[in-house]
């Protein structure tokens, strides 16, 4: 970058004594009007200022060859020139930018040591697979084998084979988490509750009352949070813990949309929210802190499922509690009554010390579709 | 209504007319009770023109606020819709007529809110007037 005088015009420098000039042009003479021509297109004055300087350096270098009274229109083509030769540079540059970049970004120093123990993690995990179940997933998911085949040579169908390589992968998942942390799971239902977690099987997961487990159990609730993600790309089911009063926003929102793909009309949907927005103050209000689930149900027809988990002191008596006016929080007391009344179905668990677990069904009349 | 609220996008709301002075006791004036209806219209209008810029769930969450505690504090169904109809009115003033069908559709998702808990309390009163199958 160039750096101007007050006139905005840097007279070349003088390397020693010269022979002297025939004669010098007036270039102070050509400043205004090449400033003029350059600033009408060039915005940036810095960038303006450049091409001045650079034309009048051109203009001297000819001045010898150029007729005195010819000088200005010389100094304004070549102003003109010089904007449009480094407008083309310009272009050039923008298309060939693609050229400079690299698309390898540089090997981290951690990142060697961190792939070496995923490794380590992988074969782990793989070795506390049955010997037959190895061979299996080896001969599926490195050589490329078909089910079909892995299915003849074991004496089985490929339909019962793909279902065993499912159970493989998911048990595999979960070894390979434990293997990572290198820890064991502290108690005999965290290592069912993450393989049903990693099976992605609902019916299991809920039989094996997973999310409850994963609010108790501060490992398993770390370890599970991959397969739980892996279960939310699905896209039909949210899971919203509940900490604070902006969480209740979060699970109306959360309800309000599955409510909408479910294809519940708009009083419903209000209705869904309404259940949503009470089963979280409840939680807020008894237990402090807990979890809401949205599911998207599509069988028998569709709808929305509600699940409002936490671990709080319960509920001693749920018959009384669902009871109309009833209210140990100095609430309206229409809360259980009340959201059992806007869904289809209902189901508390709860005891005193055991947590509570509320689960409510919506489903979508025939004309709402 | 009261005076000291303001829209929190324009400043203070042009002062009340006709029929919303009409409404009901002045619980705006510094020197007035404050009664459960005017903490009602007070706190619906403000969550009603925060809801108005960004359709937000929290601004519906507040709604529903609003109808629960009316509910708790004994504001009838009537008086719900009474408040409904001044803030939507008041609202309506100011709306330039291109506006106008958001507004309305705002309005109407606002209201659905607010009226959930009395729909609540309405469908347990009902269930409990209902014969337990024999």
């Amino acid at each position: 970058m160039h750096r101007s005088s007050p006139t905005g015009y840097r007279p070349p420098v003088d390397s020693g004594p010269s022979l002297p000039r025939p004669r010098d042009p007036d270039v102070a003479a050509l400043l205004p009007i090449v400033q003029r021509v350059v600033g009408a297109r060039v915005a940036d004055p810095t960038t303006a200022e450049d091409l001045v300087q650079e034309t009048l350096v051109r203009v001297l270098a000819a001045a010898d060859r150029i007729d005195p009274g010819m000088l200005e229109p010389y100094a304004i083509s070549t102003a003109k020139n010089v904007v449009v030769t480094q407008w083309r540079d310009q272009d050039r540059q923008r298309r060939n930018l693609h050229r400079a970049l690299d698309p390898g970004a540089p090997e981290l120093p951690d990142e060697e040591l961190v792939s070496r123990e995923e490794q380590t993690a992988v074969a782990e995990a793989l070795l506390r697979l049955p010997e037959e179940d190895q061979q299996a997933l080896l001969a599926h998911e490195v050589s490329g084998q078909d089910t079909r085949s892995i299915a003849e040579e074991c004496g089985s169908t490929a339909g019962a084979m793909a279902a065993r390589l499912h159970r493989m992968r998911a048990r595999m998942r979960v070894e390979y988490l434990l293997a990572l942390e290198g820890t064991e799971p502290p108690t005999d239902r965290c290592r069912p509750v993450l393989l049903a977690a990693s099976s992605g099987d609902r019916r299991r997961a809920r039989e094996a009352d997973v999310d409850r487990h994963l609010l108790e159990c501060s490992l398993c609730a770390r370890l599970s949070r991959p397969l739980v993600e892996r279960r939310e790309c699905r896209g039909d089911e949210a899971h919203v813990p509940i900490r604070t009063p902006s969480d209740v926003v979060v699970a109306r929102q959360a309800g309000r949309e599955v409510a909408e793909r479910a294809g519940l009309g708009c009083t419903e949907v209000t209705a869904v929210v309404t259940v949503v927005a009470e089963v979280t103050g409840n939680i807020l209000r008894f237990a402090g802190s807990g979890e809401v689930v949205l599911e998207l149900l599509d069988a028998p027809r569709p709808g929305v499922r509600i699940i409002a988990r936490d671990t709080g002191p319960g509920i001693p008596d749920v018959e009384r509690a669902v009871e109309e006016g009833y209210s140990t929080g100095g609430g309206l007391g229409l809360g259980l009554p009340g959201i059992r009344q806007l869904m289809d179905d209902c189901t508390i668990e709860s005891g005193a010390g055991r947590g509570t677990t509320v689960s409510l069904t919506k489903w979508c009349r025939p004309d709402e579709r | 209504m009261s005076a000291d609220v303001q829209d929190p996008q324009t400043g203070p709301l042009p002062a009340q007319r006709g029929s919303m002075n009409d409404a009901g006791p002045p619980e705006a004036a510094p020197t007035a009770p404050r009664t459960a209806v005017g903490d009602v219209r007070r706190d619906y209008l403000t969550a009603f023109l925060g809801y108005l810029p960004r359709h937000d769930e929290a601004a519906l969450h507040r709604a529903y606020e609003i109808g629960r505690s009316a509910v708790a504090s004994g504001v009838g169904l009537l008086e719900l819709a009474r408040v409904h109809h001044e803030v939507f009115l008041r609202v309506l003033q100011d709306t330039p007529p291109e506006e106008l069908a958001g507004v309305v559709g705002a309005a109407s998702e606002f209201l659905l809110e607010v009226l959930a808990p009395h729909d609540m309390a309405q469908r347990v009163f009902l269930d409990k007037q209902t014969p337990p199958p024999s």
